[in-house]
């Protein structure tokens, strides 16, 4: 479970461009949710996965991971529990390393890092394996440079990498946005099945409103840095996205034309 | 003019496998890590110089390269932690370094220069007829710098090394995957200058005395070596990139060579060395833009 109490993060304190990215954020996260975050810009999205991420430490406030207070825990050590999709598929992945090389340090995010050989015909079976659920032949091109992939090849690597070693956390930072629209609707589906496979905790920030219906067990949206409504997977399955729009008179441009 | 050269290729080549430490602590940090490093210009002569302090005052050979690679070391994560903790340049903060260091190697060896002796030395150490010899000094290098080679291509291979190339090919991802990019970056800094000082030290033993200004300009020579290199063999691997500065700077210190004993006045030569990195290193910029452009229209 993941538990978020009285969140406060503010940027650039005391300056004339002082911005306060969340305002007091409390929030409980069962294990094996499927959160989707859905918001204008400005919300705290992102601002939320980077505290939970460990990218930024809170002002105040308090975030466990199962119940390991994490709150000071700097990003490379929270990893270990933590794992993260980024929204620029250029980040998520090495583009100078191999696949192989990309999934092996995926796979020491946990197991941790030793003087000893990284490439193993042992790992790359395992790599193999786990690429070959995606589909793309990825399992075939270990040996190419990440960099060498397609956005959408790069993104489904990057998802690969973050579900190898199943996290406590998953975190989703608009995963499928820079994407063409089949391929995110590709990504997505592969998303969701690695993390019911996984049975894994996600939080997943999103300007998609139909995927964060169809897929989401939870819709949380924010504004000015708080949680302003909290939807469950009963009353998910009611709603439509034009449901969704009014009822929060959505007027963020983007989230609208995205539907 | 050319059997000048000739005669000198044996001494040249010696040299050249020295200096090829300075070119492999140029690559580490600029093309691992992403992130370039002038710590070398002091590192090179802080090794030197601790070296003939310690020898000369008794020390044995072993130990003092041991000393001169902690020195190096240590002037290494200093840059690292300067430009890490107080937001400075890279290069801002080796030139610091490398500047401070001047007065270290002063403070340590008490004059300018000190001669030592070839007994107290690790190539006497090892045999007494080394040093009356050069191929049995480029057969003892050649051995030494194979060795460092492998080991830095086993590191870069190891499950560490991996880390490392990470946190210079992608710095967002390596934290969100685990890295402690600070601490990878502070201790690759620190190994390389490590490797710069082991050949300050070596330089010393095999040439018999330091000199406070044996650093000045071993920069550009390093990363001319390292350029030449990677023009003659590439970066496309592990090995490639590790060997690139060895036969790099074995080209490099031969055609050096060459333009000497062939009427190049000693003076010109940082302008020419400074010119020609200019060059291999703006060249391709020149071409692509150009390229991009065509692509454009």
């Amino acid at each position: 479970m993941i538990v978020a109490t009285g969140l406060h993060k503010v940027f650039n304190a005391g300056t004339a461009s002082e911005k306060i990215a969340i305002a007091g954020l409390d929030l409980k996260v069962d294990t094996g949710q499927f959160v989707a975050i859905i918001g204008g810009n400005g919300a705290g999205k992102s601002t939320l996965l980077n505290l939970l991420g460990g990218a930024f430490l809170p002002d105040r406030g308090r975030i466990d991971i199962d119940a390991v207070d994490v709150t000071q825990m700097r990003e490379h050590a929270r990893a270990a529990l933590v794992a993260r999709v980024f929204q620029d598929p250029m980040v998520g992945t090495a583009p100078t390393l191999t696949v192989q090389e990309n999934m092996t340090l995926a796979l020491m995010r946990s197991e941790g890092r030793r003087l000893r050989p990284a490439l193993t015909a042992v790992r790359r079976e395992r790599f193999k394996q786990a690429l070959s659920v995606l589909r793309l032949g990825l399992e075939n091109r270990l040996d190419a440079r990440a960099g060498e992939l397609s956005g959408g090849q790069r993104q489904a690597l990057s998802l690969a990498m973050a579900t190898l070693c199943p996290p406590k956390l998953l975190l989703l930072d608009e995963h499928t946005a820079a994407l063409d629209p089949r391929t995110s609707e590709y990504v997505m589906e592969a998303t969701v099945s690695m993390v019911e496979n996984g049975k894994l905790t996600t939080m997943m920030v999103t300007h998609n409103m139909q995927h964060a219906l169809s897929y989401a067990s939870r819709i949380i949206m924010m504004d000015a840095g708080r949680i302003v409504a909290d939807i469950g997977s009963d009353e998910i399955r009611g709603l439509t996205v034009g449901d969704l729009v009014a009822r929060f008179r959505i007027k963020d441009d983007r989230m609208v034309l995205s539907t | 003019m050319i059997q000048a050269f000739i005669n000198l290729i044996p001494i040249t080549l010696a040299q050249s496998l020295i200096y090829s430490f300075v070119a492999l602590a140029i690559m580490v940090p600029f093309r691992t890590l992403s992130l370039p490093d002038l710590t070398t210009e002091g590192s090179f002569p802080l090794g030197g110089c601790l070296a003939a302090a310690v020898l000369t005052a008794g020390l044995d050979p072993w130990s003092s390269m041991a000393l001169a690679i902690a020195g190096g070391f240590l002037a290494g994560i200093s840059t690292a932690l300067i430009h890490q903790y107080f937001k400075i340049n890279s290069l801002l903060a080796g030139i610091l370094v490398a500047t401070m260091i001047w007065s270290v190697n002063l403070r340590v060896m008490g004059m300018p220069n000190k001669s030592v002796r070839p007994e107290l030395t690790a190539f006497d150490a090892i045999s007494p007829e080394i040093l009356l010899g050069i191929w049995p000094q480029i057969a003892l290098l050649a051995a030494l710098v194979g060795l460092v080679v492998l080991g830095l291509i086993a590191f870069y291979k190891s499950e560490v090394g991996l880390a490392l190339r990470c946190v210079g090919a992608n710095a967002r991802l390596s934290p969100a995957i685990g890295i402690n990019a600070r601490l990878y970056t502070t201790v690759g800094f620190g190994l390389a200058n490590g490797l710069a000082a082991l050949g300050g030290a070596i330089v010393v033993q095999q040439q018999g005395y330091a000199d406070v200004t044996m650093g000045f300009g071993i920069l550009v020579n390093g990363l001319a070596a390292l350029i030449i290199g990677e023009a003659i063999i590439g970066r496309s691997t592990i090995q490639r990139q590790v060997i690139a500065p060895i036969i790099g700077s074995i080209v490099y210190y031969q055609l050096i060579s060459l333009g000497l004993s062939t009427g190049l006045h000693p003076s010109d030569l940082k302008l020419l060395t400074g010119a020609f990195v200019l060059i291999t290193l703006g060249l391709p910029l020149l071409t692509k833009g150009r390229s991009a452009v065509s692509a454009g229209a």
